[in-house]
């Protein structure tokens, strides 16, 4: 995934390396990592293509009623009527309406907001669990190493699908709160595997022996010297897995498990269209691909991140 | 590798006893399971109470999951409700979920590795660009949105294979299932493929290889290949294992009468012992296979050791 690499990186790509060892908040001229990653990104025509698609989920999470009218979503507000149930798309409707004649679009736009926030949450959580696990296995190693690991590798066996059905058929929580649950329970371990090789690495580099020489607690050594090692891989890892997580939950939500009536999202709406697919292919074309633009959106700029942030990358 | 395997074979156990601790808790937490049994119809208190008796369902968790370990390691995986043997069951339904994983698997081996051969050999070129941009579509599509369009383009409209069930047998009542469940998979196998073997091709063995005047073919195959491979190795192995667990949704959607399918309607009937046992056959499936992919390795890069 390397081939779409800036033609800027001849002037880095010497002493990137080095660099590397050095700690990111050493704003010293010429270059720091972060520096070096924002250049790299600005001239990313990838970055730029992923972070514009991803500005306008942003409205569309934040702001929904720039773009449409809530009104037209629901048949309590009197916005659907029955009697327009499963319209072509037209100029009124662009994206076509619904079996209860409720407006695509307008359910499209509102339903952004309940996919994405439920990745968003379960990205970040996941990533701190998986941190904090990763990094007390490979920092302490031996029975802790041994015991944290064991219980990576139950989670990472489980089927998710399998697991997430039976725990969701078990608790009701409201709205997004149940399936976001699970998906932080089931979610942290790559992440914790990840962090665990990163610290494992650095702590056999010469620096973390320094600072040990030096007099540094394990906390700081932890803190100051293994931990930024892994931001660069772990926000990676988190874009990549937050369009997994959107897509999860569209899955649940399909299965009836996820988000459940009156609310509604982009999984609920591909689940509801199911039986009226063949007739009225609309209802579920339209939040499929905004669902797919969305995670798909994430993944360009999980790439070109992890390209920026590595300099062995840089070719 | 001795040593070794019995290390690995010995570090399964706790994730055994992991696996269905877990499972068996949440299906404990669903509630009574007899109260849903027969619902509308006459009830007859005798026989919950003899069912309630005969699945242990009046003893504390931890008793009912200690009886549950215990009937496995004597052979004993309990039973439906309705008296039907767990393993019984599992010989039913794992004949078609088989099929259906290891035709997948086979698709994602030959089309993955292969288009992933392909693509990497003109890099840049047409089909290096056309397989990226593909692979990119099927990585950010749903597994259960690519099952529809794909169920109503080829199974409705061109009714080129049977939409849906087994009627027709293998191959052509699997093809459409097989392609789904393998289209992400196959995604991931193309890029990494491509990917390593542009990143060996700069090697100096390849040099070496190029500058002695052997033919192209026998590069691929001997040399670039076999250093690529490993890393691809490694996902195959992990993904059979996740092939089975992906099933539920593909076989819902293209209605097969496999593992998946019956673990859905076992969860809502609340059979923990057919939950159980399917999802700790399929764990331990896939933990074998990590195992030999590990084994694996050793053949594929004689620099790996394992003590």
């Amino acid at each position: 995934m390397s081939d779409n690499t800036p033609q800027a990186y001849d002037l880095l790509v010497q002493d990137a390396d080095s660099e590397r060892l050095e700690s990111p908040e050493s704003g010293a001229k010429p270059r720091t990592l972060k520096g070096d990653a924002w250049y790299d990104l600005r001239h990313n025509g990838i970055f730029w293509i992923s972070a514009f698609l991803l500005v306008f989920v942003a409205a569309m999470v934040l702001f929904p009623g720039l773009m449409a009218n809530a009104d037209r979503t629901s048949s309590l507000s009197g916005g659907c009527d029955l009697s327009n149930s499963l319209l072509p798309p037209s100029s009124e409707h662009w994206f076509g309406t619904d079996q209860l004649g409720c407006d695509v679009y307008s359910l499209a736009i509102y339903g952004a907001r309940p996919s994405v926030s439920v990745g968003v949450i379960a990205a970040v959580v996941t990533t701190i669990i998986g941190a904090v696990i990763g990094l007390v296995a490979g920092f302490y190693g031996g029975a802790v190493d041994s015991l944290l690991s064991r219980i990576v590798d139950v989670f990472f066996g489980l089927p998710l699908i399998v697991v997430g059905i039976a725990a969701l058929s078990t608790i009701s929580l409201p709205g997004i709160w149940g399936v976001t649950l699970i998906l932080c329970v089931l979610g942290w371990v790559s992440a914790a595997r990840m962090v665990r090789g990163q610290t494992l690495e650095a702590k056999a580099q010469d620096y973390t022996t320094a600072a040990r020489a030096l007099g540094a607690s394990n906390t700081r050594i932890m803190a100051r010297h293994i931990l930024p090692n892994a931001v660069g891989p772990s926000i990676v890892l988190a874009v990549i897995a937050l369009g997994g997580f959107i897509a999860a939950e569209a899955t649940f939500s399909f299965l009836g498990l996820g988000i459940r009536p009156p609310q509604f999202s982009w999984g609920t709406m591909i689940s509801e269209s199911q039986p009226v697919f063949f007739q009225a292919p609309w209802t579920l074309l339209f939040p499929a691909a905004f669902l797919s633009v969305t995670v798909l959106a994430f993944i360009l700029l999980g790439d070109a991140v992890s390209e920026a942030l590595d300099p062995k990358l840089r070719r | 590798m001795g040593r070794y395997v019995i290390r690995r074979l010995l570090q399964m156990i706790p994730v055994f006893f992991g696996v269905t601790f877990v499972m068996y808790f949440l299906m404990f937490a669903l509630g009574d399971p007899i109260k849903s049994i027969g619902a509308g119809k006459q009830k007859n208190p005798a026989y919950e109470a003899f069912l309630r008796q005969e699945f242990n369902l009046n003893d504390p968790f931890i008793v009912q999951y200690l009886k549950y370990i215990k009937g496995i390691f004597t052979g004993d995986f309990g039973s439906t409700f309705a008296g039907k043997p767990v393993l019984e069951l599992f010989a039913e339904r794992w004949p078609v979920t088989l099929t259906l994983g290891l035709t997948a698997f086979v698709i994602e081996i030959v089309l993955g590795i292969g288009m992933g051969i392909i693509a990497a050999r003109k890099k840049g070129g047409w089909f290096d660009r056309g397989s990226l941009g593909g692979t990119l579509v099927v990585i950010s599509i749903p597994v259960f949105v690519l099952g529809f369009v794909v169920q109503y383009v080829f199974g409705v409209k061109l009714g080129l294979f049977p939409p849906a069930g087994i009627a027709d047998g293998w191959p052509t009542s699997y093809i459409l299932p097989a392609f789904v469940l393998a289209g992400l998979s196959l995604a991931y196998v193309l890029r990494l493929t491509r990917y390593k073997l542009i990143e060996t091709s700069g090697a100096d063995f390849m040099r070496t290889a190029k500058a002695k005047g052997l033919p192209d073919r026998l590069i691929t195959r001997r040399y670039s290949l076999r250093n690529s491979l490993i890393p691809v190795v490694t996902y195959l192995g992990m993904d059979l294992g996740a092939l089975f667990g992906g099933a539920v949704v593909t076989e819902g959607i293209f209605n097969l009468p496999g593992i998946g399918q019956q673990l859905y309607a076992s969860i809502r009937l609340q059979e923990t012992a057919v939950v159980v046992g399917f999802v700790t056959i399929i764990v331990i499936v896939f933990l074998l296979m990590s195992l030999l992919v590990d084994v694996l390795y050793a053949y594929l890069d004689p620099r790996i050791r394992y003590e």
